[in-house]
Protein backbone atom coordinates (compact mmCIF):
# COMPACT_ATOMS: atom_id res chain seq x y z
CA UNK A 1 0.00 0.00 0.00
CA UNK A 2 2.93 2.33 1.25
CA UNK A 3 4.74 1.38 -1.91
CA UNK A 4 2.11 1.88 -4.08
CA UNK A 5 1.75 5.48 -2.54
CA UNK A 6 5.09 6.58 -3.46
CA UNK A 7 4.96 5.41 -7.13
CA UNK A 8 1.98 7.97 -7.02
CA UNK A 9 4.18 10.80 -8.44
CA UNK A 10 5.95 8.87 -11.07
CA UNK A 11 2.38 8.20 -11.87
CA UNK A 12 1.50 11.81 -12.16
CA UNK A 13 4.53 11.81 -13.73
CA UNK A 14 3.82 9.67 -16.88
CA UNK A 15 0.42 11.27 -17.09
CA UNK A 16 2.40 15.06 -17.30
CA UNK A 17 5.03 13.70 -19.98
CA UNK A 18 1.68 11.98 -21.57
CA UNK A 19 0.23 15.43 -22.50
CA UNK A 20 3.52 16.87 -23.54
CA UNK A 21 3.78 14.45 -25.84
CA UNK A 22 0.38 15.04 -27.26
CA UNK A 23 1.04 18.53 -27.97
CA UNK A 24 4.60 17.96 -29.36
CA UNK A 25 3.41 15.93 -31.90
CA UNK A 26 0.13 18.09 -32.26
CA UNK A 27 2.05 21.24 -32.62
CA UNK A 28 5.18 19.54 -34.89
CA UNK A 29 3.62 17.96 -37.34
CA UNK A 30 1.61 21.11 -37.84
CA UNK A 31 4.67 22.67 -38.60
CA UNK A 32 5.98 20.23 -40.83
CA UNK A 33 3.70 21.34 -43.36
CA UNK A 34 2.33 24.71 -42.32
CA UNK A 35 0.61 24.93 -45.76
CA UNK A 36 -1.11 21.77 -45.54
CA UNK A 37 -2.19 22.70 -42.29
CA UNK A 38 -3.45 26.24 -43.38
CA UNK A 39 -5.95 24.42 -46.21
CA UNK A 40 -7.34 22.43 -43.21
CA UNK A 41 -8.14 25.67 -40.93
CA UNK A 42 -9.54 27.32 -44.34
CA UNK A 43 -11.53 23.73 -44.99
CA UNK A 44 -13.82 24.77 -41.79
CA UNK A 45 -15.01 27.67 -42.81
CA UNK A 46 -15.14 29.37 -39.87
CA UNK A 47 -12.38 31.98 -39.75
CA UNK A 48 -12.47 34.91 -41.44
CA UNK A 49 -9.89 34.95 -44.81
CA UNK A 50 -7.65 37.46 -43.33
CA UNK A 51 -7.37 35.12 -39.75
CA UNK A 52 -6.87 31.82 -41.32
CA UNK A 53 -2.66 32.68 -42.11
CA UNK A 54 -2.05 34.44 -38.53
CA UNK A 55 -3.79 31.65 -36.58
CA UNK A 56 -2.83 28.46 -38.74
CA UNK A 57 0.87 29.88 -38.09
CA UNK A 58 0.90 30.73 -34.52
CA UNK A 59 -1.82 27.83 -33.27
CA UNK A 60 1.46 24.99 -33.96
CA UNK A 61 3.80 27.13 -31.78
CA UNK A 62 1.72 27.83 -28.88
CA UNK A 63 1.14 23.46 -29.20
CA UNK A 64 5.38 22.71 -29.51
CA UNK A 65 5.41 25.76 -26.31
CA UNK A 66 2.74 23.88 -24.52
CA UNK A 67 4.27 20.49 -25.06
CA UNK A 68 7.84 22.31 -24.02
CA UNK A 69 6.48 23.30 -20.58
CA UNK A 70 4.59 20.14 -19.83
CA UNK A 71 7.56 18.65 -20.33
CA UNK A 72 10.00 20.42 -17.69
CA UNK A 73 7.04 21.01 -15.73
CA UNK A 74 6.99 25.16 -15.92
CA UNK A 75 3.77 26.47 -14.57
CA UNK A 76 1.79 23.06 -15.01
CA UNK A 77 -1.65 24.54 -13.92
CA UNK A 78 -1.61 27.72 -16.31
CA UNK A 79 -0.16 25.44 -19.14
CA UNK A 80 -2.32 22.63 -18.40
CA UNK A 81 -5.45 25.29 -18.50
CA UNK A 82 -4.39 26.73 -21.40
CA UNK A 83 -4.26 23.37 -23.10
CA UNK A 84 -8.01 22.41 -22.02
CA UNK A 85 -9.28 26.07 -23.38
CA UNK A 86 -7.84 25.02 -26.67
CA UNK A 87 -9.33 21.25 -27.11
CA UNK A 88 -12.68 22.98 -26.16
CA UNK A 89 -12.09 25.16 -29.19
CA UNK A 90 -11.02 22.13 -31.00
CA UNK A 91 -13.99 19.83 -30.60
CA UNK A 92 -16.62 22.78 -31.08
CA UNK A 93 -14.87 23.12 -34.43
CA UNK A 94 -14.73 19.62 -34.68
CA UNK A 95 -18.87 19.70 -33.82
CA UNK A 96 -20.03 22.38 -35.66
CA UNK A 97 -18.22 20.57 -39.15
CA UNK A 98 -19.15 17.53 -38.01
CA UNK A 99 -23.28 18.50 -37.37
CA UNK A 100 -22.62 20.62 -41.12
CA UNK A 101 -22.11 17.41 -42.98
CA UNK A 102 -18.72 18.96 -43.83
CA UNK A 103 -15.89 16.52 -45.04
CA UNK A 104 -13.31 17.75 -44.45
CA UNK A 105 -9.96 16.79 -43.03
CA UNK A 106 -9.64 17.45 -38.77
CA UNK A 107 -5.84 18.62 -38.79
CA UNK A 108 -5.46 17.35 -35.18
CA UNK A 109 -2.41 16.41 -36.52
CA UNK A 110 -1.39 18.19 -39.74
CA UNK A 111 -1.02 16.19 -42.64
CA UNK A 112 1.03 13.49 -40.84
CA UNK A 113 -2.16 11.76 -39.47
CA UNK A 114 -5.51 12.45 -41.88
CA UNK A 115 -8.36 11.17 -40.10
CA UNK A 116 -12.24 13.22 -41.46
CA UNK A 117 -14.15 14.77 -38.82
CA UNK A 118 -16.52 13.03 -37.42
CA UNK A 119 -18.20 11.43 -33.46
CA UNK A 120 -14.46 9.22 -34.13
CA UNK A 121 -12.50 12.45 -33.98
CA UNK A 122 -14.02 14.08 -31.18
CA UNK A 123 -14.38 11.01 -29.17
CA UNK A 124 -10.37 10.63 -30.16
CA UNK A 125 -9.64 14.46 -28.95
CA UNK A 126 -11.84 14.13 -25.63
CA UNK A 127 -9.06 10.93 -24.55
CA UNK A 128 -6.45 13.43 -25.81
CA UNK A 129 -7.41 16.26 -23.66
CA UNK A 130 -7.96 14.12 -20.44
CA UNK A 131 -3.87 13.72 -19.61
CA UNK A 132 -3.96 17.77 -19.73
CA UNK A 133 -7.27 17.99 -17.80
CA UNK A 134 -5.84 15.78 -15.26
CA UNK A 135 -2.81 17.92 -15.29
CA UNK A 136 -4.71 21.24 -15.02
CA UNK A 137 -7.39 19.22 -11.82
CA UNK A 138 -4.22 17.76 -9.67
CA UNK A 139 -0.70 19.17 -11.44
CA UNK A 140 2.13 16.43 -11.55
CA UNK A 141 5.65 18.32 -10.51
CA UNK A 142 7.79 15.13 -10.02
CA UNK A 143 10.81 16.43 -11.50
CA UNK A 144 9.57 19.70 -12.56
CA UNK A 145 10.78 23.41 -12.74
CA UNK A 146 7.88 24.55 -10.25
CA UNK A 147 8.83 22.08 -7.88
CA UNK A 148 13.02 22.69 -8.55
CA UNK A 149 13.10 26.88 -8.91
CA UNK A 150 9.54 27.40 -7.27
CA UNK A 151 9.16 24.53 -4.35
CA UNK A 152 5.81 23.59 -5.32
CA UNK A 153 3.89 20.78 -4.51
CA UNK A 154 3.45 17.92 -6.35
CA UNK A 155 -0.33 17.08 -5.95
CA UNK A 156 0.25 13.37 -6.84
CA UNK A 157 2.57 13.13 -3.84
CA UNK A 158 1.13 11.73 -0.53
CA UNK A 159 -0.50 13.87 1.54
CA UNK A 160 1.90 13.01 4.49
CA UNK A 161 4.99 13.64 2.07
CA UNK A 162 3.30 17.27 1.07
CA UNK A 163 2.98 18.18 4.88
CA UNK B 1 18.74 29.76 16.08
CA UNK B 2 14.92 30.81 15.46
CA UNK B 3 15.86 34.37 13.88
CA UNK B 4 18.52 32.59 11.89
CA UNK B 5 15.82 30.19 10.58
CA UNK B 6 13.49 32.97 9.97
CA UNK B 7 16.07 34.57 8.01
CA UNK B 8 16.76 32.03 5.82
CA UNK B 9 12.97 31.04 5.44
CA UNK B 10 12.75 35.16 4.53
CA UNK B 11 15.59 34.63 2.01
CA UNK B 12 14.16 31.26 0.91
CA UNK B 13 10.56 33.33 0.09
CA UNK B 14 12.47 35.51 -1.59
CA UNK B 15 14.25 33.36 -3.87
CA UNK B 16 11.21 31.56 -4.73
CA UNK B 17 9.40 35.13 -5.81
CA UNK B 18 12.06 36.31 -7.47
CA UNK B 19 12.46 32.75 -9.36
CA UNK B 20 8.43 32.74 -10.19
CA UNK B 21 9.23 36.22 -11.30
CA UNK B 22 11.89 35.07 -13.50
CA UNK B 23 9.60 32.39 -14.89
CA UNK B 24 6.66 34.89 -16.01
CA UNK B 25 9.13 36.80 -17.93
CA UNK B 26 10.75 34.02 -19.33
CA UNK B 27 7.15 32.70 -20.92
CA UNK B 28 6.14 36.81 -21.51
CA UNK B 29 9.68 35.86 -23.97
CA UNK B 30 8.30 32.88 -25.32
CA UNK B 31 5.01 34.66 -26.00
CA UNK B 32 6.80 37.18 -27.54
CA UNK B 33 8.87 34.81 -29.93
CA UNK B 34 5.38 33.16 -31.03
CA UNK B 35 4.14 36.56 -32.33
CA UNK B 36 7.27 37.47 -33.87
CA UNK B 37 7.51 33.94 -35.75
CA UNK B 38 4.12 34.01 -36.93
CA UNK B 39 4.43 37.74 -37.69
CA UNK B 40 7.65 36.23 -39.93
CA UNK B 41 5.48 33.08 -41.03
CA UNK B 42 3.53 35.63 -42.37
CA UNK B 43 5.34 37.67 -44.47
CA UNK B 44 7.01 34.96 -45.41
CA UNK B 45 3.57 33.94 -47.44
CA UNK B 46 2.10 36.62 -48.54
CA UNK B 47 -0.83 36.52 -50.53
CA UNK B 48 -0.08 36.28 -54.44
CA UNK B 49 -1.24 39.81 -55.98
CA UNK B 50 -4.66 39.18 -58.19
CA UNK B 51 -4.37 40.07 -61.80
CA UNK B 52 -6.21 43.32 -62.75
CA UNK B 53 -9.65 43.09 -64.67
CA UNK B 54 -9.59 41.50 -68.20
CA UNK B 55 -10.67 43.84 -70.90
CA UNK B 56 -13.58 43.21 -72.40
CA UNK B 57 -14.71 41.15 -75.40
CA UNK B 58 -17.07 42.08 -78.11
CA UNK B 59 -19.45 39.83 -76.08
CA UNK B 60 -19.58 41.36 -73.24
CA UNK B 61 -20.58 44.21 -74.52
CA UNK B 62 -23.30 42.76 -76.48
CA UNK B 63 -24.38 41.77 -73.01
CA UNK B 64 -27.70 43.27 -71.95
CA UNK B 65 -26.89 46.46 -69.97
CA UNK B 66 -28.78 46.12 -67.21
CA UNK B 67 -27.02 43.14 -66.37
CA UNK B 68 -23.63 44.80 -67.19
CA UNK B 69 -24.87 47.99 -64.90
CA UNK B 70 -25.39 45.50 -62.31
CA UNK B 71 -22.22 43.39 -62.48
CA UNK B 72 -20.65 46.90 -61.54
CA UNK B 73 -22.43 47.45 -58.75
CA UNK B 74 -21.29 43.96 -57.03
CA UNK B 75 -17.62 45.61 -57.44
CA UNK B 76 -16.13 42.25 -57.34
CA UNK B 77 -12.86 42.07 -56.91
CA UNK B 78 -10.32 38.92 -55.69
CA UNK B 79 -9.48 38.34 -52.10
CA UNK B 80 -6.25 36.34 -52.56
CA UNK B 81 -5.02 34.72 -50.02
CA UNK B 82 -1.48 33.28 -48.92
CA UNK B 83 -1.23 30.04 -50.28
CA UNK B 84 -3.46 29.88 -53.18
CA UNK B 85 -2.50 29.75 -56.73
CA UNK B 86 0.82 27.50 -55.49
CA UNK B 87 -0.74 24.03 -57.69
CA UNK B 88 -2.01 25.57 -60.89
CA UNK B 89 1.93 25.33 -62.60
CA UNK B 90 2.96 22.33 -61.18
CA UNK B 91 2.97 18.90 -62.76
CA UNK B 92 -0.19 16.13 -63.15
CA UNK B 93 1.79 14.17 -60.33
CA UNK B 94 1.31 16.85 -57.65
CA UNK B 95 -2.49 17.00 -58.12
CA UNK B 96 -3.82 16.35 -54.71
CA UNK B 97 -6.21 13.82 -53.21
CA UNK B 98 -9.80 15.03 -52.69
CA UNK B 99 -10.85 16.05 -49.39
CA UNK B 100 -14.73 15.28 -50.26
CA UNK B 101 -15.10 11.41 -50.27
CA UNK B 102 -19.03 11.48 -51.51
CA UNK B 103 -17.60 13.08 -54.77
CA UNK B 104 -19.62 10.76 -57.71
CA UNK B 105 -17.84 7.73 -58.60
CA UNK B 106 -16.18 7.24 -62.11
CA UNK B 107 -18.70 5.69 -64.19
CA UNK B 108 -21.44 6.77 -62.40
CA UNK B 109 -24.08 8.54 -65.23
CA UNK B 110 -23.63 12.35 -64.86
CA UNK B 111 -26.61 14.11 -63.19
CA UNK B 112 -28.31 15.86 -65.90
CA UNK B 113 -28.40 19.63 -66.04
CA UNK B 114 -29.94 22.61 -67.62
CA UNK B 115 -28.96 25.81 -66.47
CA UNK B 116 -28.93 29.23 -67.60
CA UNK B 117 -26.12 31.62 -68.15
CA UNK B 118 -26.19 35.39 -66.56
CA UNK B 119 -26.91 36.30 -69.91
CA UNK B 120 -30.42 34.15 -70.27
CA UNK B 121 -28.79 31.49 -72.18
CA UNK B 122 -29.59 27.49 -71.55
CA UNK B 123 -26.53 25.23 -71.59
CA UNK B 124 -27.40 21.56 -70.71
CA UNK B 125 -25.06 18.71 -70.25
CA UNK B 126 -26.81 16.85 -73.28
CA UNK B 127 -25.20 19.72 -75.44
CA UNK B 128 -21.75 18.12 -74.92
CA UNK B 129 -22.65 14.51 -75.23
CA UNK B 130 -19.78 13.30 -77.48
CA UNK B 131 -17.62 15.47 -76.02
CA UNK B 132 -15.61 15.63 -72.60
CA UNK B 133 -16.84 18.10 -70.46
CA UNK B 134 -14.86 19.82 -67.66
CA UNK B 135 -16.95 21.08 -65.09
CA UNK B 136 -15.82 23.49 -62.12
CA UNK B 137 -17.90 24.42 -59.12
CA UNK B 138 -17.13 27.56 -57.97
CA UNK B 139 -18.10 30.78 -55.64
CA UNK B 140 -16.77 33.91 -56.40
CA UNK B 141 -15.94 34.79 -53.20
CA UNK B 142 -13.51 31.53 -52.83
CA UNK B 143 -9.97 32.67 -53.19
CA UNK B 144 -8.75 29.44 -54.63
CA UNK B 145 -11.28 29.73 -57.44
CA UNK B 146 -10.34 32.98 -57.81
CA UNK B 147 -6.71 31.62 -57.90
CA UNK B 148 -7.83 29.13 -60.15
CA UNK B 149 -9.45 31.66 -62.79
CA UNK B 150 -6.21 32.63 -64.81
CA UNK B 151 -5.41 29.41 -65.27
CA UNK B 152 -8.57 27.82 -66.60
CA UNK B 153 -8.76 30.78 -68.93
CA UNK B 154 -5.48 29.43 -69.97
CA UNK B 155 -6.57 26.23 -70.46
CA UNK B 156 -9.66 26.90 -72.37
CA UNK B 157 -7.47 28.34 -74.87
CA UNK B 158 -5.58 25.48 -75.28
CA UNK B 159 -8.13 23.11 -76.09
CA UNK B 160 -9.49 21.71 -78.86
CA UNK B 161 -13.13 22.26 -78.74
CA UNK B 162 -14.69 20.11 -81.51
CA UNK B 163 -13.60 16.70 -78.45
CA UNK B 164 -12.72 19.08 -75.10
CA UNK B 165 -15.21 21.62 -73.56
CA UNK B 166 -15.54 23.55 -70.13
CA UNK B 167 -18.26 25.14 -68.23
CA UNK B 168 -18.22 26.32 -64.70
CA UNK B 169 -21.55 26.04 -62.23
CA UNK B 170 -21.72 28.57 -59.36
CA UNK B 171 -22.16 26.98 -56.23
CA UNK B 172 -23.23 29.40 -53.64
CA UNK B 173 -26.36 30.27 -55.27
CA UNK B 174 -25.11 33.18 -56.66
CA UNK B 175 -27.32 35.82 -59.04
CA UNK B 176 -26.98 36.80 -62.85
CA UNK B 177 -24.68 40.18 -61.94
CA UNK B 178 -22.17 38.24 -59.30
CA UNK B 179 -21.69 35.29 -61.79
CA UNK B 180 -21.23 37.60 -64.50
CA UNK B 181 -19.12 40.14 -62.96
CA UNK B 182 -16.61 36.93 -61.65
CA UNK B 183 -16.07 35.74 -65.50
CA UNK B 184 -15.85 39.35 -67.07
CA UNK B 185 -12.98 39.96 -64.35
CA UNK B 186 -11.25 37.48 -65.78
CA UNK B 187 -12.10 37.51 -68.97
CA UNK B 188 -13.30 33.74 -69.21
CA UNK B 189 -14.93 32.56 -72.04
CA UNK B 190 -16.61 29.60 -71.38
CA UNK B 191 -20.18 29.75 -70.14
CA UNK B 192 -20.71 30.09 -66.47
CA UNK B 193 -24.17 28.85 -64.96
CA UNK B 194 -26.16 29.69 -62.98
CA UNK B 195 -27.66 27.15 -59.90
CA UNK B 196 -30.12 28.95 -57.68
CA UNK B 197 -31.15 27.47 -54.03
CA UNK B 198 -34.39 28.82 -52.74
CA UNK B 199 -32.03 32.74 -52.22
CA UNK B 200 -30.59 34.04 -54.68
CA UNK B 201 -27.50 35.29 -53.20
CA UNK B 202 -24.11 37.30 -54.65
CA UNK B 203 -20.21 38.15 -53.91
CA UNK B 204 -21.04 39.23 -50.97
CA UNK B 205 -23.62 37.18 -49.56
CA UNK B 206 -23.40 33.36 -50.39
CA UNK B 207 -26.21 31.18 -50.32
CA UNK B 208 -27.03 27.60 -49.65
CA UNK B 209 -26.51 25.69 -52.99
CA UNK B 210 -28.76 24.62 -56.07
CA UNK B 211 -30.20 21.47 -56.48
CA UNK B 212 -27.18 20.17 -59.55
CA UNK B 213 -24.83 21.58 -56.78
CA UNK B 214 -26.08 19.03 -54.40
CA UNK B 215 -26.65 16.38 -56.99
CA UNK B 216 -22.89 16.64 -57.94
CA UNK B 217 -22.29 16.16 -54.02
CA UNK B 218 -20.18 19.49 -53.75
CA UNK B 219 -18.48 20.67 -50.55
CA UNK B 220 -16.13 23.09 -51.07
CA UNK B 221 -14.79 24.68 -54.47
CA UNK B 222 -13.24 24.14 -56.56
CA UNK B 223 -14.35 21.21 -57.27
CA UNK B 224 -14.05 19.67 -60.75
CA UNK B 225 -15.34 16.84 -62.74
CA UNK B 226 -14.24 15.81 -66.13
CA UNK B 227 -17.31 14.05 -67.42
CA UNK B 228 -16.52 11.54 -70.11
CA UNK B 229 -18.28 11.90 -74.57
CA UNK B 230 -20.62 8.93 -72.77
CA UNK B 231 -21.81 11.25 -70.16
CA UNK B 232 -20.37 9.30 -67.24
CA UNK B 233 -18.24 10.97 -64.72
CA UNK B 234 -14.79 10.17 -65.84
CA UNK B 235 -12.77 11.59 -62.63
CA UNK B 236 -13.18 14.10 -59.89
CA UNK B 237 -11.83 15.39 -57.48
CA UNK B 238 -11.80 19.19 -55.33
CA UNK B 239 -9.11 21.52 -54.14
CA UNK B 240 -7.01 23.59 -56.60
CA UNK B 241 -5.71 21.45 -59.43
CA UNK B 242 -2.48 21.77 -61.24
CA UNK B 243 -3.85 23.12 -65.03
CA UNK B 244 -1.46 19.88 -66.49
CA UNK B 245 -3.84 17.12 -64.38
CA UNK B 246 -7.14 18.91 -65.47
CA UNK B 247 -5.89 18.59 -69.13
CA UNK B 248 -4.68 15.35 -68.58
CA UNK B 249 -7.98 13.76 -67.60
CA UNK B 250 -10.00 16.09 -70.18
CA UNK B 251 -7.91 14.43 -73.23
CA UNK B 252 -7.96 11.04 -71.16
CA UNK B 253 -11.70 11.23 -71.35
CA UNK B 254 -11.66 12.35 -74.60
CA UNK B 255 -9.95 9.10 -76.00
CA UNK B 256 -6.89 9.65 -76.39
CA UNK B 257 -4.28 12.58 -77.52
Amino acid sequence: MVRNRELLPWVGLAVRLTAAGIWLFAGITKLADLDGFRAQVDAYQVLPHALVSPFSYSLPLVEVAIGGYLLVGAMVRPTAILACVLMVIFLVAEAQAWARGLSIDCGCFGTTVQTQVGAATILRDIALGVPSALMAWRPARKLSVDASLLGREDAFAPAEARA
Amino acid sequence: MGKASRVRDQRDQQQKRQQQRNLWLATGGVVLAIIAMAAVLNRLNQAPSAPGPAKPTAADLNAPKSLRVAAAKVGFHPQLIPGVGQIEDKSASDSPAPNNTTLLKPGTVAPAFSLKTPEGETVSLSDYAGKALLIEFFATSCPHCQAEAPHLHGLYNTLDRSREQMVSINADSEGAPSVYAFHRYFGLQYPALLDLGPQVGSWHSPQNPGPITNAYHIQGYPTFYVIAPDGTVHWASDNEQPTAKLKQELDQAAGGA
